[in-house]
């Protein structure tokens, strides 16, 4: 390299310094003394990339990031309730691929079945009350409307579906979390073929039915998980609808189970007494003992009971769900967090 | 030359810019450090608020290695205020301001909360309010102004009675004439939930729960811009006063401030107890 060129090259340099620096965030790497921070407790524990994922907002807003899935391909699925691209689809080092779904007003649970070889969706939407399957490229291949033959509503609005889980044979269970509480279950069709839980004050009952997802890690007794938000409890029910079990975590507002391994993962919107900005990801062994609580306070069970949780260090304003990758890294989308875009949660042990 | 330089200076930009994102990858460098985020607000527990022998207080924040400091004559907690270990035993009302510290991160913002040792209570016959709660926010009903039972900093708690808007006037019939000198109103402010102080209180006295005197009135200091819920008290002395009944008559500001993000709305006014002694 002559002088000319190597004086130019680190005047670039330096310009281009400068105008990162400008950039939210970028502090990070300023002070190159300090350490990347470690969250999360025992074996499951992470460092953080606030700007995964971020994107030019005037191009592909988001408004609340409400779920994430992980398709096949490896690409990672942003469920928001804007209008503008629903589904923003990313690979795993955040770059945006697609984005997809301008229909999808109360877009808020997303989950991903795969059918004879290929990926479907099933979005639960507030707005539109009903279920709505597409395939990986968003062309709409079944609706499921508000359950009027159940006799169990009124009117459309009185369901407001939040999550969706399929189980091997495509049978669909909708938690219906802010409407009357019921998880109902339909066969592949969207055909209904039962209905349970609902609002009420006994343990078959629900306050907030936010999440539901099917649970195979024993493989013999598959069965299905429910979040109770307002209860600070996940809730084991069979796939007939019979209790089997509650899982209490006192101070911590889960939102939807993810299984991945053995794990359940939960991003948890609040913790403690459920003010604002208080939330953090709680993570569950095989025995659904909580044994990681990233952003959150140290999981001690004393007598077998959990001690009430609260978020400690201010990472997470509204955790909303969790997406696992194959390398168990975290992907956090949050509601109502400043139109902020997922975090990525990297696994270190 | 100089055509030439020109040219090139974005092309270099650009290839520095990638190089060194590809760079910061493999560097880790774009992974959040220590000492940037912030700790979370420590939690104060206690029975009540309100108290009439002593008061044991706790305050938690379960992080290892995380220190909370505290005051009881309202300044700021620094890291050299008092430390908390087990518990804190108030036997007078103080005002506790906490806040708590940590090596690898920023220290959090002061949770502050009033406890008030309260004299014996006074026979209350009713207690009537000029307009309902907000049906979501109606707590145990107008009742629970005067059960000395504080509510926490969480409005959805059911000690708190919500109002959206308008003005509150609340009207407290005495069993028998009594003699008072000071009312206590506990409010709350929680800006994240469009929850505001209101302007001003006013005291009003009757005998016969129709014609009402002015006692006295107080001013509220709006609050500033921040982010954390807070529990408030406007206490007012006055000379004693002798009556059956007493109004407090709650003015709401206008208008949610410029700075907010519901600048022009009507703010909600949240209460959940009267104190008269």
């Amino acid at each position: 390299m002559d002088r000319r060129k190597f004086v130019k090259s680190s005047l670039t340099t330096l310009v281009a310094t400068s105008f990162f620096q400008k950039e939210p965030f970028s502090f990070f790497g300023k002070n190159k003394n300090f350490k990347d921070l470690i969250i999360g407790h025992n074996s499951h524990r992470y460092k953080i990339d606030m700007n995964w994922g971020a994107l030019n907002s005037n191009f592909f807003p988001v408004n609340d990031c409400h779920e994430m899935v992980q398709d096949s391909k490896g690409r990672i699925l942003l469920l928001t309730n804007h209008v503008k691209n629903n589904i923003i689809i990313y690979d795993k080092s955040g770059k945006l691929i697609e984005v997809w779904g301008t229909e999808f007003p109360g877009a808020h649970g997303l989950t991903l079945n795969v059918e004879n070889g290929e990926d479907f969706l099933y979005i639960a939407d507030n707005n539109r009350h009903e279920i709505i399957k597409t395939n990986i490229h968003g062309k709409v291949l079944l609706q499921i409307p508000f359950p009027k033959d159940s006799k169990k509503y009124n009117t459309a609005n009185q369901y407001i579906p939040t999550e969706t889980a399929i189980t091997p044979n495509g049978d669909i269970y909708v938690a219906d979390g802010y409407g009357l509480q019921h998880i109902l279950h339909y066969n592949s069709k969207g055909k209904l073929q039962n209905i349970f839980g609902g609002r009420g004050e006994g343990d078959d009952f629900f306050d907030n039915a936010h999440g539901i997802c099917y649970d195979d890690r024993d493989s013999r007794n598959p069965c299905l998980l429910i979040t109770a938000r307002q209860r600070n409890e996940l809730k084991r029910f069979s796939l007939e609808g019979k209790l089997l079990e509650i899982i209490p975590l006192p101070g911590a507002f889960i939102c939807r189970p993810v299984i991945h391994g053995n794990e359940v993962y939960l991003a948890t919107i609040w913790s403690g007494d459920g003010s604002e900005n208080t939330g953090f990801i709680s993570i569950l062994n095989k025995e659904n003992k909580l044994i990681s609580a990233p952003g959150g306070s140290t999981p001690i069970y004393q007598n077998e009971q959990l001690n009430p949780m609260h978020q400690t260090i201010k990472i997470f304003h509204h955790p909303h769900d969790v997406c696992v990758d194959e390398e168990e890294n975290l992907y956090v989308a949050q509601w109502n967090s400043g139109k902020t875009y997922p975090i990525k949660l990297i696994r270190v042990s | 030359m100089k055509k030439i330089l020109l040219f090139c200076f974005p092309i270099l930009i650009f290839n520095c810019n990638s190089a060194s994102k590809v760079a910061s990858i493999t560097t880790e460098n774009n992974y959040a450090k220590e000492h940037f985020f912030q700790l979370a607000t420590p939690i104060i527990k206690s029975e009540s608020i309100l108290f009439e022998e002593v008061n044991r207080i706790q305050l938690i924040l379960d992080l290892p290695k995380t220190n909370i400091h505290y005051t009881l004559d309202g300044s700021e907690p620094t890291s050299s205020s008092l430390i908390f270990s087990n518990e804190i035993i108030l036997k007078k009302s103080n005002i506790l301001n906490a806040r708590a510290f940590h090596a690898q991160h920023l220290p959090s913002q002061i949770v502050t909360a009033e406890f008030i040792k309260l004299s014996k209570r006074l026979s209350i016959k009713n207690i009537i309010l000029n307009r309902s709660p907000n049906k979501n926010y109606q707590g145990k009903g107008s009742k629970a102004l005067v059960d000395r039972k504080k509510g926490t900093t969480n409005f959805k708690t059911n000690e708190w009675l919500g109002f959206a808007g308008e003005d509150l006037e609340v009207v407290i019939e005495f069993k028998e004439k009594n003699y008072f000198q000071k009312i206590t109103t506990s409010l709350l402010s929680d800006q994240n939930a469009w929850i505001f102080l209101p302007k001003e209180i006013e005291i009003l006295i009757s005998d016969d729960g129709k014609k009402f005197t002015p006692v006295d009135k107080k001013e509220i200091t709006p609050t500033t811009e921040n982010s954390i819920a807070q529990l408030y008290f406007s206490t007012i002395n006055f000379e004693k006063q002798e009556a059956t009944f007493v109004k407090i008559l709650i003015k709401n500001i206008s208008s949610i401030p410029d700075w907010h993000a519901g600048k022009g709305t009507s703010p909600w006014l949240f209460i959940d107890e009267i104190i008269i002694e």
